[in-house]
């Protein structure tokens, strides 16, 4: 059998974003009261922002009882949960928080929340242990200096309940009639955007696309919106109506739920559109509050583990940055992507967001969002 | 009497402190971020009302806010209407405290398993398409149950109809049963008897039962995203994205000031109403309307 996923057609990234939440404490106000000086040795408390499920809970199980390692995992609804609580004064006591490579040049570049790391206490971090395509890569490392690490990567895309529908060739074949009502949608509005952008024909242009062509885009895609039975929440919520057979297929969505959906008697599969899925890679970085940043540099060269990349790549069907771990994954994780293909993968790069701060005529980040708010306000 | 006003400070003292600290300043706060600009995921001191003209001249703030008015008024109304009979009923007729308690059980389940609850009973496969089905009144699953209008109502009612009865509940309880069996004795009919002698004197009670479960129901997003699908579009969900996605807190601020102020506007037009309308006289006046038939 050969791999599910052999020759991809995609160039845009951004991971489906997880769970809704509750809006913004006033309590960052207050900031921290109390001081923590900088751990130095391996051990104590690792205050860790990740998405559900990625956060390495049962893959380092072992290594955290050695080490003596408390992780408080904090988990992720977007990715906009981790910078926004940087705009204040008082940033939060976060030691280790992942990141899309979208965001790499705002983090970084623009509101400089990033420390640098120290390669040396991330020896896993190799380029005989990682895949060309992620080690010393410009989204990760600048001048010298390595602010982000790979740790993991994979695509969002069409699911679909393979024994109640034939699987869709374009996203489009969601709009058939007899699919009315039993599609979702999630509200993820970063991993949508790229979606849109090339269903309107804008692909190519995105996330630089005008206010005209963001309008055009958006009033295409309201199409599915019409179509849709709901816009999910965060992925447990779409796992639910696709388990109990409320909807059918998810447009865009993380396969992550695919192993939770088919638990329950449900055989959810992948589809790879014509359009493509929409990549993406995942980072570790250190925020510059961190106080245990001895052990986030630990944990992030156990994160890059050849064996920990394989059992959590296994377990939440994504795709390691170790090349080594791909030996180690099972038959039906190593077929589902063709490795020996990854430099065609990305080959057509990385793409960003749209501006936060646009120039002229082109959508900025807030006109996104606004049109994903009016989106869902059926506006 | 100084002694007395001393103890009550001395008691007030604890929950003042907690309340100046945790929603006093931290409102002011807010308050004045709303005067602020953000550019870029930063905030900027400064002094402007653009946010808040921005607000108002937006399209997606004015359908959002007017449909998070909608479901918090719906709801309010709905809820002090179904709480009347019953705190009339516990109130007056039976002191039994397993009808009470089986009003208030609902809170010993979590908030958004009742949602969830809502949301199963609801779908398409749901309880209540199932027993249409059944009896044979629907040939096919009903969708609108779920993800619209009435799933939010149905929703929100169930989550804050004890919050209007024990309101309402504690409002008669004032009224003594004696004025209404003289109102009785005196020829006025049953309901006679409880608009002009139950609610006027209970009127501060059910505006207070009103206005408590309008804030809650308008300022809830949580209920209206997941059972409501795009008609569940509110203004609390429009600012929790200012906060978290735009990074546009200054927004999201004068934002959440101007639901603060129509919030306090509709509470005028209902004590205005109720005024008008005679609803609400001070007891005293009640008393004396009673005497004088």
């Amino acid at each position: 059998m050969g791999p599910k996923y052999a020759t991809p057609n995609f160039s845009e990234a951004r991971r489906a974003l997880l769970i809704g939440g509750a809006a913004a404490g006033l309590t960052v106000s207050f900031g921290r009261l109390f001081f923590t000086p900088a751990s130095a040795a391996t051990g104590g408390t690792l205050q860790v922002m990740a998405w559900e499920g990625y956060d390495l809970t049962n893959e380092l199980k072992t290594w955290r009882e050695e080490n003596g390692v408390t992780v408080e995992t904090t988990s992720i609804a977007s990715q906009d949960d981790v910078h926004t609580k940087f705009i204040v004064g008082n940033p939060p006591p976060l030691d280790l928080a992942e990141y899309n490579q979208a965001y790499s040049e705002l983090y970084i570049d623009q509101i400089k929340i990033v420390s640098p790391l120290d390669v040396s206490k991330i020896p896993n971090y190799n380029a005989d242990n990682l895949f060309s395509v992620f080690f010393d890569k410009p989204t990760w490392f600048k001048d010298g200096t390595l602010y982000g690490s790979p740790y993991i990567w994979g695509f969002n895309t069409l699911l679909y309940n393979s024994a109640e529908m034939e699987e869709p060739k374009s996203y489009k074949d969601l709009l058939k009639p007899e699919l009315k009502g039993k599609i979702a949608i999630m509200d993820d509005a970063t991993g949508n955007w790229p979606l849109i952008a090339r269903l309107a024909g804008f692909g190519e242009k995105y996330p630089a696309l005008t206010k005209d062509e963001l309008k055009t885009a958006f009033d295409s895609f309201v199409a599915f919106r019409d179509q849709a039975r709901l816009i999910a929440i965060n992925q447990g919520d779409v796992a639910n109506f696709i388990a109990s057979k409320e909807v059918l297929a998810v447009v865009v969505a993380d396969p992550q739920i695919i192993q939770q959906v088919t638990a329950q008697g449900v055989p959810l599969k992948m589809a790879v559109p014509e359009e493509g899925p929409v990549l993406w890679v995942d980072a570790w970085f250190i925020p510059v509050s961190a106080d245990n940043v001895e052990t986030a540099h630990a944990f992030i060269n156990q994160s890059l583990d050849p064996q920990v990349q394989a059992n959590v790549c296994m377990s939440i069907h994504q795709a390691p940055v170790s090349k080594k771990a791909v030996e180690l994954l099972d038959e039906a994780a190593r077929q589902r992507i063709d490795y020996s293909k990854i430099d065609q993968i990305f080959s057509a790069g990385l793409p960003g967001i749209p501006p936060v701060e646009a120039e002229s005529e082109v959508a900025s980040y807030d006109d996104w969002i606004q049109a994903w708010q009016q989106f869902k306000a059926g506006m | 009497m100084v002694s007395s006003q001393k103890t009550g400070g001395f008691l007030a003292a604890p929950a003042v402190t907690y309340m100046v600290i945790f929603f006093v300043a931290p409102s002011l706060l807010l308050f004045s971020y709303s005067f602020w600009t953000a550019s870029s995921f930063r905030i900027v001191p400064d002094f402007v009302l653009t946010n808040y003209l921005s607000s108002i001249q937006s399209l997606l703030f004015l359908k959002v806010t007017l449909n998070a008015l909608l479901i918090g008024l719906v709801t309010a109304t709905v809820s002090v209407l179904l709480s009347l009979p019953i705190a009339y009923y516990l109130t007056y007729v039976t002191r039994s405290k397993l009808i009470f308690y089986l009003i208030l059980i609902t809170w010993f389940s979590s908030y958004l398993v009742r949602i969830y609850a809502w949301r199963t009973l609801l779908g398409t496969n749901g309880l209540l398409n199932a027993a249409l089905l059944q009896l044979g009144i629907i040939s096919t699953p009903i969708e609108a149950f779920l993800f619209s209008p009435f799933a939010v109502g149905v929703t929100l009612v169930h989550i804050y109809l004890p919050f209007a009865v024990l309101m309402v509940i504690s409002a008669m309880s004032e009224i003594k049963k004696e004025l209404i069996e003289a109102s009785r004795d005196l020829g006025t009919s049953p309901i006679g008897a409880f608009m002009r002698v139950v609610a006027p004197n209970a009127a501060q009670g059910l505006i207070g039962a009103f206005m408590l479960t309008f804030i809650l129901a308008a300022s809830d997003y949580v209920t209206p995203q997941m059972v409501g699908g795009s008609s569940g579009q509110t203004t609390g969900l429009l600012i929790a994205d200012q906060f978290r996605k735009t990074g546009n807190w200054p927004l999201g601020a004068a934002q959440a000031f101007i639901m603060f102020a129509l919030s306090i506007l509709i509470y005028l037009i209902i004590t205005a109403l109720a005024r008008a309308s005679g609803l609400t006289r001070s007891r005293k006046s009640t008393t004396i309307l009673t005497q004088d038939k």
